[in-house]
């Protein structure tokens, strides 16, 4: 295979990858609800629509926004501290903790929503915007875990030695260099729990109730029941706003997603 | 360990183990007790253990659907692979001002949710979508495209490509490039190198994105919702269905459970690749 | 012709030259070093030859058939890479039987051929091993088995001796010479070393900046260096600006600051022009007595420094108050001490005076 080549199917299969989202993107700007591509003219009629729609701005803002920037918050806090305990301060039983905080990785995120669902309604919990964080917290935390983790590991020991024979008690010191060296970590975790909520769809589906609709799930009914391209318009908001956000991470943090 | 030590670790990991216990662990053994409980319409289960939920699933319907799923697992993987190889090696073989850009092209449709790619499948392939558009102005019938198994299978390659790239991709990038070019200098075309230096050198690549790719492919439940029609039911619908709408939440317990133990057992192999392969790396 | 042609090679990368119009041959069964620092396109040049890299213009033969535009696994050129890319995953035996396998050959041939291989580089009982249980030198061994097996025409050498320690890397220097004569293959060996180039070759291509500066056997290089630059990487130099005081086929005289130095050898200069002398440091000769010599290029001078390095002694000696030569002596010599501030007389002989056109400072 010549480089030529090799290129040549290297683009195929980015268009295959892209063609979805790129497709969305151009339906959003047509002014007919025919789904044609090319777009025959552009217009931001289905914009409009979106902002119009009284429920696809309470799934946007009230719902999706609000859940994802709480389970950012929230899994940053929590992930990262425990983060700091496995890496620097446990020392027994790490492998077992460790693999418990990656745990959900494992699991089908179906069967987390499932299992949350008939949990919640076990113990009597109404549907509610906490319901989704903490549902959505079991998807981030691994990501910040690991990033936090990650980053730790990353840093010389001998640095906060150096600190130490400068005058630092050993928490000044951790505080004074090791935490700002973590601080990309913990930002680029932040960014990611973010996102993960904002996207997630499988658990929405099973944790979400009438009044507490994700963006996704609003999309999800509305393709099976009302398909125009107002979806589009809020697709291609969702779309901008995650690129958004990766790019910074990407840039700001040269990141490298593992999976 | 120092009792101080010990004590800092309590405090640091108290809220996070709190919430992976009360959150994960207790649901999840919630799930396993109740599929092994009876089904009934009106208090949704009860106490009697019975077994009959788990020989509910040796009915040919259930055997099919499970059959499906695996099938469907399967075909992704291996379309994911054969696609995804030459994308990973490319990108492996980039020079750094191009990576970013390419990896970003990569990762973000991953992160945005799939129904969004979904609907634009739907839009790429649907009765009044845009091939069929371009086949009617050629002058040709319109074609079902959608709402089949191979509709499923090209939702799931596209949602899951990433998964198979990124691991396959750290996997090439330890070979280094002169051991490629020392294949070529001895004679290697392109086929050779690829069987008999590439491939065997980045198999635990391979096999990490094999195993992330299956084990999410076999739980998925939008992709078949949307593409798969009535024809293409795989487990993750069932498992909505008995919870959301028939409400037979033992049975769906044990559709869980089984789910749950093949993905799990994948996963942790995944997990333990990945592992041999980020020491070969060097990195954490 | 047989063996290797490079007419005119050029490579560029963006705006730099890399390799311009660089043009050698090596005669089959020549050894011919393409000898210069970092960045001076010798590597380049070779991954031409190899096939890894495309030039811009110029030809490369082998036996009179030219390999531009063939792709490298079609060349029949063994490459030996400097961190000996052995495939990790295959034993010794499956290494060097890599290109064997390739060519489809039958099991006994190949099991004959890696065998023979191995005995050549003196690699015997070590068939099973993987390239991670081996040494450094074992490994590079094993690279240049893998590459002989196939008998190519060509062998290309990268810097292959660079990552093994000193003791080593003499050890293996002598070894590959001797293989290589043995076989009677044509070798391009490139290597920033000079000592290595100056003890292996038939032939030394000396480049500086994607360009020849000269080719010569050893001796031509080391004794007749023709620019200013392949004298000063060649051994140590007393290098010395000056100008043509006149000149014959007989000989040149120089003027240096308000010296005169003869040379013996004629050169292509005209009076007044802008000369650089080389000077020898080994061949500078302090005499006792200033009637010992004949007339010219007998210089008064102090001695500023003494090295002593075991072997040699390395003197600093300020030469007519103002010009600073560098002579090597062999300690064993010199049975009087030689301490800073002694006065003595500097020699040179006319046959030891070279004359070399000035360059332009580089911009």
């Amino acid at each position: 295979m010549t480089r030529a080549s090799l290129l040549t199917v290297v683009v195929l299969i980015y268009l295959f990858l892209l063609a979805p989202l790129i497709i969305v993107v151009a339906v959003s700007f047509d002014p007919t609800d025919a789904f044609r591509f090319p777009p025959s003219g552009v217009s931001l009629r289905w914009y409009a629509a979106f902002f119009a729609s009284e429920t696809f701005l309470r799934a946007f803002f009230r719902v999706s926004l609000v859940v994802a920037v709480v389970v950012s918050v929230l899994a940053t806090a929590v992930g990262g501290l425990a983060a700091i305990g496995l890496v620097r301060f446990l020392t027994r039983g790490r492998t077992l903790v460790e693999t418990l905080f990656l745990a959900p990785i494992v699991v089908p995120e179906i069967l987390l929503g499932a299992a949350l669902f008939l949990y919640y309604s076990r113990i009597k919990m109404t549907t509610s915007i906490a319901g989704l964080v903490l549902g959505h917290l079991l998807l981030a935390i691994p990501y910040v875990v690991r990033a936090v983790a990650a980053g730790l590991a990353g840093i010389d020991r001998s640095l906060e030695e150096a600190a130490m024979s400068l005058g630092a008690s050993r928490p000044q010191a951790f505080w004074k260099v090791t935490v700002p060296m973590i601080r990309s970590s913990l930002l680029s975790g932040a960014i990611f729990a973010f996102i993960v909520s904002f996207s997630d769809i499988n658990i929405a589906l099973f944790v979400s109730g009438p009044d507490t609709v994700t963006l996704p799930v609003h999309v999800f009914s509305q393709i099976i029941w009302q398909a125009d391209p107002t979806i589009a318009a809020a697709s291609t908001l969702q779309i901008v706003l995650i690129a958004a956000l990766l790019a910074v991470a990407q840039r700001a943090f040269r990141l490298r997603v593992t999976v | 360990m120092t009792a101080a030590r010990g004590r800092v670790a309590f405090v640091l990991l108290a809220p996070g183990l709190t919430m992976l216990t009360l959150f994960l662990l207790v649901p999840l053994g919630l799930i396993v007790v109740i599929s092994v409980f009876t089904y009934s319409p009106t208090q949704l289960w009860l106490p009697p253990v019975t077994t009959a939920n788990y020989q509910k699933f040796f009915h040919p319907y259930y055997l099919g659907v499970t059959w499906t799923t695996v099938r469907i697992g399967l075909i992704t993987t291996l379309v994911c692979a054969v696609l995804g190889y030459p994308l990973a090696y490319f990108l492996a073989r980039l020079r750094s001002r191009w990576l970013g850009l390419c990896l970003f092209l990569l990762v973000t449709p991953l992160m945005v949710s799939s129904v969004i790619r979904i609907f634009g499948w739907l839009v790429i392939l649907g009765r009044q979508g845009l091939v069929n558009a371009a086949l009617g102005a050629a002058g040709f019938a319109r074609v079902d495209l959608l709402y089949n198994e191979p509709a499923v299978v090209v939702g799931l390659t596209e949602l899951l490509l990433p998964f198979m790239v990124l691991p396959l991709m750290t996997a090439i990038e330890t070979i280094p490039r002169s051991v490629e070019e020392a294949a070529r200098n001895l004679g290697a075309g392109s086929f050779a190198l690829f069987r008999r230096v590439l491939l065997p050198l980045s198999l635990p690549g391979l096999v990490s994105g094999a195993l992330l790719v299956y084990s999410v492919s076999i739980s998925a439940l939008v992709t078949p919702a949307l593409m798969g029609g009535r024809k293409t039911r795989m487990l993750g619908n069932l498992v909505y269905d008995e919870v959301l709408t028939s409400m037979n939440w033992p049975f769906a317990s044990s559709i869980a459970v089984v789910l749950l133990v093949v993905t799990g057992a994948v996963m942790v192999t995944y997990l333990r690749t990945m592992r041999v392969l980020a020491r070969r790396v060097g990195r954490p | 012709m047989r063996g290797l042609e490079v007419r005119d090679l050029t490579r560029c990368y963006s705006d730099a030259v890399v390799v311009g119009r660089v043009s050698f041959t090596a005669a089959e069964g020549e050894f011919v070093s393409l000898l210069g620092p970092s960045g001076c396109g010798k590597t380049t040049t070779l991954r031409c030859i190899a096939g890894f890299e495309t030039a811009d213009a110029g030809d490369i033969r082998v036996d009179g058939q030219s390999l531009v535009g063939l792709p490298p696994h079609r060349r029949d050129v063994g490459l030996v890479f400097q961190n000996y890319a052995l495939f990790p995953h295959l034993t010794v035996f499956e290494n060097v039987a890599f290109g064997l396998r390739l060519r489809r050959r039958p099991a006994a041939e190949i099991a004959r051929r890696v065998d023979e291989a191995l005995r050549l580089v003196d690699l015997v009982g070590l068939d099973a091993r993987h390239p991670s249980q081996l040494s450094g030198g074992q490994q590079q061994r094993v690279a240049l088995a893998r590459c002989l097996a196939l008998e190519p025409r060509l062998l290309l050498l990268d810097e292959p001796l660079s990552n093994l320690d000193l003791k080593l890397r003499l050890q293996m220097r002598t070894e590959i010479r001797k293989l290589q004569r043995r076989l009677g293959k044509t070798a391009i060996y490139v290597t920033h070393d000079q000592g290595e180039a100056l003890a292996l070759s038939d032939q030394i291509v000396v480049m500086s900046r994607g360009r020849v500066e000269q080719i010569g056997t050893p001796r031509e290089i080391y004794e007749t260096p023709r620019t200013r630059f392949v004298a000063d990487f060649i051994g140590a130099s007393n290098l010395l600006a000056g100008s043509v005081a006149s000149a014959s086929s007989d000989g040149v005289v120089v003027r240096v600051g308000n010296l005169s130095l003869t040379s013996s050898h004629g050169a292509d200069v005209a009076s007044g022009q802008a000369i650089t002398v080389l000077i020898r440091p080994e061949r500078v000769r302090l005499v006792l007595r200033a009637d010992d010599r004949p007339g010219s290029n007998l210089l008064a001078g102090r001695v500023v420094d003494v090295v002593y390095l075991g072997e040699d002694l390395q003197v600093s000696v300020e030469v007519e108050g103002r010009l600073a030569l560098t002579v090597n002596l062999k300690a064993s010599d010199t049975d009087k001490e030689l301490a800073p501030g002694a006065a003595v007389t500097v020699w040179i002989a006319p046959s030891d005076v070279r004359v070399l056109p000035a360059e332009r400072e580089a911009s």
